[in-house]
């Protein structure tokens, strides 16, 4: 067993030989023989408790700096971008229920949850954090991820009563994410070339994949890109679930590279005709996109992330004869305190181990990232050689450690940055909730998960998304009952108050009347019976007038007519004056008379003319009008016809 | 409950809100708001006129007591619904008196007075027409003679229309197509139209 020891004592060193090879020999290299003869004769412990000894460390001895803040773009550099507060976008985001959102990202076994509240006229972050498993809760510890995504749930569910908005993503998740530029398509043309493309791209089964996209147009003549976004719906199932068990509204899950083209978008106005690469540098895995205001060129996912850096520090490092072994936890508060050291002396603060070992461990993780990234920038600069990009800008947990952006810049030879996801004062932080910048970059995709309005791509089912296209309306809905119910409510009163008043009125004077009635004693009843009655005497009075008036005439035709003139028809026609004056006729009428004249053709015409002056000597007649018919043969009788209005 | 159902429900709701209100203000209570404008309107006119014709109060009863004189006497010259088929007998005897056929006889069952009642609704005494057409065959002078007569007769009978033809198939006389205005006194009956 001793002997096994040793021999991999030795391979340990040959190791780390081989690892150190290349690294420059210059007074650094002195210095750090030194530092090693210092810490053989010191012991960690003594070096913890003496503050008088840390004090008089010498300057290669000091712990390094944390965290470049040099390179987190928080300064604006265009003085045009100003937050835009519009009242209108937060009442509509309000009445979405968006009152209260989530945003959670999850990165391997790490999950990253920010909470914004919307004001009336600004976006508030009040709270944000980190959570990784093994994760203490109470006495226990968390060690399942959806056991903590539950744990997390619990907390925001018990903290807010109300449904809250909830985003979310995952690096877990399995999505696509494709820009296309189309021109003229029609909708159905759009969707059905949309779903094509994310069953070519999607490896799971189209039908549990749930697709959407969103359209964009730089400029109105230009072609019209439209981004996809793909995921298989059984991926976020169980995610779904616990989130619907703890009360909470999912209502936005969308892919990686779309949040970080949304976050680019915004954060860049003054970017609008340039390009630039985003680097996501997540936990197992990093995401290259090369994005501009349009569209996502390409995106690509590499199978590299912190994990990466952790596992090489958890090999073994020996130093002198003693080797140590890190577990993971310990890693990880070593890479998360030091990163990538970018000084290469001192020691790791508890350890035995010197930080030049730390670099030594994860140089060749640093290298193959720049030989992967250098790899996606060729391939990307050989497909679009028209686009140009002059920085990377980082994001993701990666990007947090300390001096691994900046390692990475050299490398590459390419400025870089670490994403500043609040470059354009979109969100406000609560006085408790500032975010640090060095906890910018884990938080970025949070930041981007608020931005979910408009078009975005939303891969939640169609059915839930529908519904909750529903909860707005019925919002908008519920707000014009609150504004027109009491409207309503007024109206219907006053109108209700007038009426009775109006009826109070009315039979206050009905009583005046009835009082005013009974003094007059019936006079209008009676007024009407006596009208009444004079119509009828009008009316018998005429009829006797009537009666009269024919008898008159039938007397006077008798005396008047002579025994030579034979009468065959005598007739009283009424004169109808007016339909309206229905018995007022009766009383003018026209007398027919028919008759002959039984005579010499010679004197016939003298009686007949005598007769018609006798009548018309009468002076009884308005007017006499007399007619000669034909004889018939008949030469001896004159046919004829008189016509008498009296 | 899905957002779909809250949304339903709240915009049934607001229909519902909205179309009662609309129902309430612009249909019952804007009705009842007219209908009782127009009442008072008519009231006040009403109330006008009787301020106008206040001192004419003793002249109505009068007037009245004038009348109820004259029905009286009316209510003798014509006849009630019980002894109208006498006056039609009397009609038909007068003309057998003046020696003149009856070829045919047709009471009609219509009032022909205008409705006056429609202006004042029922009065409780009023008086009917009816219209007698009456065909007859007899010289001239006889038919002369029995219309004269007619209007002598106790009970009021009025000659409406006279119309004389010769005809070829008989001689000797002519026919007399004739209408008789008969009428009736009505006591304690609604009139008809």
């Amino acid at each position: 067993m001793a002997e096994d020891k040793k021999k991999e004592l030795a391979t340990n060193r040959l190791l780390d030989l081989l690892r150190s090879q290349g690294e420059p020999e210059g007074p650094e290299g002195k210095e750090k023989k030194q530092i090693a003869i210092i810490e053989n004769k010191e012991t960690i412990q003594e070096k913890l408790l003496s503050p008088e000894k840390i004090k008089q460390k010498p300057e290669s001895e000091k712990e390094p700096e944390l965290f470049d803040t040099g390179l987190v773009e928080n300064t604006v550099d265009f003085k045009e971008i100003q937050p835009k507060t519009s009242i209108l976008r937060h009442l509509l985001r309000r009445l979405d229920n968006r009152k209260n959102q989530v945003s959670i990202f999850v990165d391997d076994d790490s999950i990253f949850m920010m909470e914004l509240n919307e004001k009336a006229n600004k976006s508030t972050i009040t709270n944000y954090k980190k959570y990784t498993i093994p994760y203490p809760k109470d006495d226990l510890v968390v060690n399942d991820l959806n056991r903590l995504k539950k744990q997390i749930l619990e907390e925001l569910h018990c903290k807010n009563e109300k449904n809250i908005f909830c985003s979310y993503t995952s690096s877990n998740l399995l999505t696509q994410t494709k820009s296309l530029t189309t021109s003229g398509l029609k909708n159905k043309e759009l969707k059905e070339m949309v779903l094509w493309t994310a069953k070519k791209n999607l490896s799971s089964d189209i039908e549990n994949a749930v697709v959407d996209w969103e359209t964009y147009h730089q400029k109105k003549d230009e072609k019209q890109t439209i981004t996809i976004g793909v995921t298989d719906a059984k991926g976020y199932e169980s995610d779904w679930e616990t989130f619907n068990q703890n009360g909470m509204s999912l209502r936005y899950i969308t892919t990686i590279p779309y949040l970080l083209w949304k976050i680019y978008k915004k954060n860049y106005p003054d970017r609008r005709d340039d390009a630039d690469i985003m680097i996501h540098l997540g936990k197992k895995n990093t995401i290259i996109a090369l994005v501009d205001h349009s569209r996502i060129y390409h995106s690509r996912e590499i199978p590299m992330g912190v994990n990466d850096f952790i596992e090489a520090l958890q090999r073994r490092i020996v130093e002198g004869d003693e080797t140590t072994q890190m577990d993971q936890f310990t890693a990880e508060k070593i890479f998360e305190d030091y990163g990538f050291p970018a000084q290469k002396t001192g020691l790791v603060k508890g350890h035995k181990i010197r930080l030049s070992k730390i670099s030594i461990h994860l140089r060749p993780v640093i290298e193959k990232l720049t030989r992967t990234i250098t790899q996606s920038l060729t391939y990307f600069k050989k497909e679009n050689q028209d686009v140009h990009w002059d920085k990377l800008l980082f994001t993701g947990i990666g990007a947090s450690y300390p001096n691994v952006v900046k390692t990475l810049g050299e490398n590459l030879d390419i400025p870089v940055h670490v994403f500043n996801p609040n470059r354009t004062h979109s969100f406000e932080y609560d006085s408790d909730a500032v975010v640090e910048e060095k906890d910018f970059p884990g938080f970025v995709l949070n930041h981007a998960l608020f931005l979910n309005e408009g078009n975005a791509v939303n891969l939640i089912p169609d059915d839930r998304k529908k519904d909750y296209q529903y909860h707005f309306r019925s919002k908008i809905i519920y707000g014009l009952s609150v504004f027109l119910t009491p409207i309503f409510l007024l109206t219907s009163g006053f109108s209700y108050l007038n009426t009775k008043s109006l009826k109070e009125e009315l039979n206050v004077k009905n009583m005046k009347w009835i009082s005013a009635s009974e003094a007059s004693d019936g006079f209008f009843e009676k007024a009407d019976q006596v009208e009444i009655w004079t119509a009828y005497k009008k009316m018998m009075e005429r009829d006797r007038t009537l009666s009269k008036n024919q008898i008159a005439m039938m007397k006077m035709l008798s005396q008047s007519i002579p025994n030579d003139i034979k009468l065959t028809r005598v007739e009283f026609i009424p004169i109808k004056k007016d339909r309206d004056q229905s018995d007022d006729h009766l009383s003018q009428q026209k007398l027919v008379i028919g008759g002959f004249v039984e005579s010499h053709p010679s004197i016939a015409d003298i009686q007949f003319t005598n007769l018609l002056m006798k009548l018309e000597a009468l002076r009884m007649f308005k007017k006499v009008d007399s007619e000669i018919e034909d004889t018939n043969g008949q030469e001896n009788r004159l046919f004829f016809t008189i016509r008498i209005t009296y | 409950m899905s957002h779909k159902i809250k949304y339903y429900s709240a915009l049934i709701g607001l229909i519902l809100i909205t179309s009662s209100w609309l129902w309430i203000n612009c249909g019952v209570l804007s009705q009842t708001k007219e209908t009782n404008h127009d009442k008072l309107n008519e009231i006040d006119r009403r109330i006008s006129e009787m301020e106008t014709v206040k001192n004419k109060y003793p002249d109505i009863d009068s007037q009245l007591s004038s009348w109820g004189d004259y029905l009286n006497t009316l209510k003798l010259q014509i006849p009630t619904k019980i002894l109208y088929m006498d006056q039609l007998q009397t009609i038909r005897e007068l003309a057998e008196k003046h020696q003149i056929e009856i070829l045919s006889f047709s009471p009609d069952i219509n009032n022909s007075f205008p409705a006056i009642h429609s202006l004042t609704g029922s009065i409780p005494k009023h008086i009917e027409r009816y219209p007698v057409l009456i065909r007859l065959f007899g010289t001239y002078l006889n038919v002369g003679a029995f219309c004269e007569e007619l209007q002598e007769i106790e009970t009021v009978v009025n000659i409406g229309n006279i119309k004389f033809e010769t005809e070829l198939s008989r001689s000797g006389g002519v026919v007399c197509h004739l209408i008789l205005f008969t009428y009736m006194f009505e006591e304690g009956r609604k009139l008809s139209s």
